[in-house]
């Protein structure tokens, strides 16, 4: 891996962006693989909604925006409900499917969910759930100051050392 | 920063633009009107409408009236134009039957398609839009030139897109204020 990137400590959602953006590492390095079946669906239907106004667009500066001709006009009516429609796919995706779901993974079939959340941009603590298989969910928080250096690195070790208890943790809790 | 992080974050750009082009679109399809939103660029309708405001059209009646103010466009020129309906007339249609009855001299009528030709004018100008209509043109055809039929405004708010398209400093200055804005920006 690349060397870390210097944070800005007075910046509450820069340290959560950089936890989150470390998770996929931290657990591969905990011999976790990552499954990327919620972000795929949000990059499918994201796309696709691109892909139709792109082509709208494309449309109108070839053949002219001339509502009067029907085919045109049912495209139009077609592309921009197609559109919308999915957009609230994604919306309700967010809402009740990912959440703050930040990392899903595999270990030995047993799959691990991990949300991370800060409750507000002034309070540098970072809140975190772990799900191992069928366990409840376990909640753990830790401040960013124990995560990071003085001058804004993140202290990967500190960092793979949290999860890697939490996860121990709730796997035994779980079946 | 793996693929699929730089693909959300590409998405999510692409997104505000897609929104934005699709929610115009959208409005574009409800009101009939293939630019439902203008900005008015001349004063040639004071008192009435002033340079800079933003009127809303409505597209889906059949035929507009005297007195109303239309949006319309003259082939092969770009910039449309905002001004009242002075005259109209509706125009019917003859049938071209090669059979007319004998004791009828009436022409025989189609029911359906009637054209409504309008005479425009702007509210501050001496005359009628007459020379402004393109060459040999003397009417505006309400399906073919009209965009829509003014319904309401905001004043003054569209002075913003005038001072873009005619003021180089401006466009300058405000494209420097936005770089700026990114460059302090806190990521």
């Amino acid at each position: 891996m690349g060397e870390r990137k210097k944070v800005n400590l007075s910046s509450v959602v820069a340290l959560r962006t950089e936890c989150d953006e470390t998770l996929p590492q931290a657990l591969a390095s905990l011999k976790y693989t990552e499954s990327f079946t919620v972000v795929d669906t949000r990059l499918a239907l994201g796309l696709l909604s691109v892909a139709i106004a792109g082509g709208l667009y494309y449309y109108e500066k070839k053949f002219g925006d001339d509502l009067k001709d029907l085919f045109y006009y049912y495209l139009l009516l077609g592309g921009v409900t197609t559109f919308f429609v999915l957009n609230g796919l994604l919306y309700l995706h967010a809402q009740y499917v990912q959440k703050n779901t930040k990392y899903v993974g595999y270990n030995k079939d047993k799959k691990v969910v991990i949300g991370t959340s800060t409750k507000n941009a002034t309070t540098p603590v970072y809140d975190v759930e772990f799900k191992v298989g069928d366990s409840p969910v376990a909640k753990d928080s830790i401040s960013f100051s124990e995560l990071f250096t003085e001058d804004g690195y993140l202290k990967l070790d500190s960092y793979i050392g949290f999860i890697k208890k939490n996860l121990e943790k709730v796997s035994k809790k779980s079946t | 920063m793996n693929l699929r992080q730089q693909l959300i974050q590409g998405l999510n750009i692409a997104m505000v633009v897609c929104s934005a082009f699709m929610f115009w679109k959208g409005l574009a399809l409800v009101t009939g009107s293939s630019s439902p939103i203008v900005v008015v660029l001349s004063g040639s309708m004071e008192p009435a409408f002033q340079r800079g405001d933003i009127l809303f059209l409505w597209n889906r009646n059949q035929y507009v009236d005297v007195g109303d103010i239309v949006v319309y466009n003259i082939k092969e020129k770009e910039i449309p134009i905002v001004h009242r309906v002075m005259r109209e007339h509706k125009v019917i249609p003859e049938v071209k039957t090669k059979k007319r009855s004998a004791r009828s001299k009436k022409p025989v009528h189609e029911p359906g398609k009637v054209r409504q030709l309008l005479l425009t004018k702007g509210d501050n100008n001496p005359t009628d839009d007459l020379p402004l209509y393109a060459y040999g043109q003397t009417y505006l055809d309400r399906e073919d030139d009209i965009v829509g039929k003014v319904m309401g405004y905001i004043p003054k708010l569209g002075y913003v897109t005038i001072l873009i398209t005619e003021n180089v400093y401006f466009k300058y200055a405000l494209l420097g204020l936005l770089g700026l804005s990114t460059l302090l920006q806190k990521e």
